[in-house]
C-alpha cells in the first residue's frame, strides 16, 4: 500500500548507527566544549576575585546610587530645581566644546597619519616586504596600547591641559585606522593602478589617481567612526589631566556630589548620542555613495 | 619625457571634445573645497583654543625622549611575580566580562532588532537604552561599580560588561535585521511559532557573527 521506497533493514541499520555515531560525537564535543569553557570562567572568576554574595548583598547599593545622584542636596528630585542642578553649565558646556575639539584634532590628526602610512602597510601596494613588516609593527604597537596610557606619558611629558589628550587620541587612532585603511586598500581593484603605472606614473601620483578615488568615502566613514569613539575617550581624558569634562566628572564622583554627577553625565551622554547620530547618517550616505558608483 | 613621439593626438580634437569630463564639474570642485576649508578652519580653531604653542610641544619631545631613554631596558626588578599576576587579572577581566556581556545582550539584541522584537515600544526602549550606556565611557562605568562591590577587579569585570552589552547590543541586533529572511519564512511555513522562527530560522545564521 506504501508507496513510499523502503530501504532494506540492512542498509538502514548501517546509516542509522552511523546518525547516531555522529550525533554522539557532536554531543560529546558540545560536552566537552561546555566544560572547557566553565573551567575557565571558574579559574578567571577566582583570579578576578569574583564575589557573587558581596554583589548580591550590595546591589541595593547600585539603585541607591543612581536615585542618589537624581537627587539635590535639599532631597528633592532634580527635576525640580534645573538652575539648581545645572548649575555649572557654562563651565560643563565649555568643557564638553573642548571634549569634542580634543577628539576632533585627534582624529583628524590620526587620520593623516594613518593615511601615510596605511599604504606602507599593505600586501598590494608596499615598496618591499621589510618595509610592510616595519608598517605594519609600527601600527600594531599605537593600537596596543590604551590611548589613557598614551595621556598618561604624555601628561608627564608636557604638562596638564589639552594638548597631551590630543596627542594619545592621535597615537591610538594611527593604529586602528591605519589597519583598517590598509584593509580596505587591499581589496581595491588593481587594474586603474595598473594602468597610471604603466601611463609613467610615480608610485604617489598612482595613489594619488588609481586608489584614493577607489578609497576615500571608506576612508571618511571609518574616520568618523572612530571621531564617535574618540568623543567617548576625550570624556575620560581629563580623569588623568588631560583635558576635556572628565576631571569635572571625576571630581564630582571622587567627592559624592551626586546632582553634579548626573548632570555632566546626561551632557555627556546627550552630546555621545547626538554625535553618533549625525556620523551615521553621514556615515551611511558615504557608503550610499559607494554603492552608487 | 620631451622628445616621446605621442601616440594619441590629444592636443587637438580630442581635450576639446572631453574638456568638460577633464575639467570636472565646478560643482564637485567647489564642494571638496568647502569641506575641505570647514575642516581646516575647525582643526586651526581647535589648535587655537587648546593652546597648542611649538614652544611647548618641542620641550614635551624633549622630555618625552629622556623619559623613553629611562624605561631602555626594561627591568621590572623585584616585581615580576606580581606583574605576571596583575597580567593574569587583566585577562580575566576581559575574558568574563566579554563573556557575560554576551550573555546578557543576547536576549537584549533579540529585542532590539526590527524583525524579531516584540513591538515598537519595546524596541525603541532597549535601543534608547543601549545607546545610553554607551554614551558612558567602562572607566565611568567602573567608579559606579566600585560603589557597589568595592575596590578591586571585579568591579573592573562588571564595569566592561556593562559597557560591552551596551555596544553588543547595537552590533547583534544590526546582524540580526541583516539576516536572510527565507529561512524564517520556512519555519513559519511548516507552523512554527514565533519563537521557533527566531529560534531555527535566525540564530543559526547570527551565531557565527
Amino acid at each position: 500500500m506504501s508507496s513510499l521506497v523502503r530501504l532494506p533493514p540492512g542498509q538502514v541499520a548501517v546509516l542509522s548507527a552511523g546518525y547516531r555515531a555522529e550525533q554522539a560525537a557532536k554531543t560529546r564535543s558540545t560536552v566537552l566544549g561546555l566544560f572547557v569553557l566553565l573551567l575557565l570562567v571558574l579559574t578567571a572568576g577566582y583570579v578576578a576575585e569574583v564575589d557573587l554574595v558581596k554583589f548580591w548583598a550590595n546591589f541595593d547599593q547600585l539603585t541607591n546610587y543612581f536615585v542618589r545622584i537624581l537627587h539635590l542636596a535639599n532631597g528633592e528630585l532634580v527635576i525640580t530645581d534645573p538652575a539648581e542642578w545645572f548649575w555649572g553649565w557654562e563651565r560643563w558646556l565649555d568643557l564638553l566644546g573642548e571634549t569634542l575639539l580634543i577628539a576632533y584634532l585627534g582624529t583628524l590628526l590620526g587620520a593623516i597619519g594613518a593615511f601615510l602610512l596605511c599604504f606602507a602597510a599593505t600586501s598590494n601596494l608596499a615598496v618591499n616586504p621589510a618595509q610592510r613588516f616595519f608598517a605594519r609593527r609600527l601600527l600594531e604597537f599605537f593600537r596596543t596600547v590604551p590611548d589613557l596610557v598614551y595621556a598618561l606619558f604624555f601628561v608627564v611629558a608636557f604638562g596638564l591641559g589639552p594638548v597631551p589628550g590630543v596627542l594619545a587620541l592621535m597615537l591610538s587612532s594611527v593604529g586602528a585606522l591605519g589597519k583598517l585603511f590598509a584593509e580596505v586598500v587591499e581589496n581595491i581593484d588593481m587594474k586603474p593602478v595598473e594602468g597610471a603605472i604603466s601611463t609613467g606614473a610615480t608610485r604617489w601620483q598612482a595613489i594619488r589617481y588609481a586608489v584614493v578615488p577607489q578609497v576615500l568615502s571608506n576612508f571618511a566613514s571609518y574616520a568618523l567612526l572612530r571621531f564617535e569613539i574618540n568623543v567617548r575617550s576625550a570624556s575620560v581624558m581629563g580623569f588623568v589631566g588631560a583635558g576635556g569634562i572628565g576631571q569635572d566628572l571625576l571630581e564630582a564622583i571622587r567627592g559624592f556630589h551626586y546632582p553634579d554627577v548626573s548632570a555632566i553625565l546626561l551632557l555627556i551622554i546627550l552630546t555621545v548620542v547626538a554625535i553618533d547620530l549625525v556620523t551615521e547618517r553621514i556615515r551611511h550616505r558615504l557608503i550610499s555613495l559607494e554603492h552608487g558608483k | 619625457m620631451k622628445n616621446r613621439p605621442s601616440r594619441f593626438n590629444l592636443d587637438s580634437g580630442f581635450r576639446a571634445h572631453h574638456a568638460q569630463l577633464i575639467a570636472g564639474s565646478s560643482r564637485e570642485k567647489w564642494l571638496t573645497a568647502l569641506v575641505v576649508g570647514a575642516m581646516a578652519a575647525l582643526a586651526l580653531f581647535a589648535l587655537l583654543r587648546l593652546e597648542f604653542s611649538f614652544a611647548q610641544l618641542g620641550t614635551g619631545m624633549v622630555q618625552l625622549g629622556t623619559f623613553m631613554s629611562l624605561m631602555v631596558p626594561p627591568s621590572p626588578g623585584t616585581q615580576f611575580n606580581s606583574l605576571l599576576e596583575a597580567l593574569a587579572e587583566t585577562v580575566a577581566i576581559a575574558f568574563l566580562g566579554t563573556l557575560l556581556a554576551a550573555i546578557i545582550s543576547f536576549p537584549l539584541c533579540l529585542l532590539a532588532a526590527r524583525n524579531t522584537t516584540v513591538n515598537q515600544l519595546v524596541r525603541w526602549i532597549t535601543r534608547r537604552s543601549s545607546d545610553t550606556i554607551r554614551g558612558v565611557d567602562t572607566l565611568i562605568w567602573a567608579l559606579i561599580w566600585i560603589n557597589v562591590v568595592g575596590l578591586g577587579p571585579f568591579a573592573g569585570v562588571l564595569a566592561i560588561m556593562t559597557a560591552d552589552i551596551g555596544s553588543f547590543t547595537k552590533l547583534y541586533s544590526e546582524a540580526i535585521e541583516a539576516v536572510e529572511r527565507k529561512a524564517g519564512e520556512g519555519v513559519l511555513s511548516t507552523g512554527g511559532s514565533r519563537l521557533h522562527e527566531i529560534r531555527f530560522g535566525i540564530i543559526p545564521q547570527v551565531l557565527p557573527v
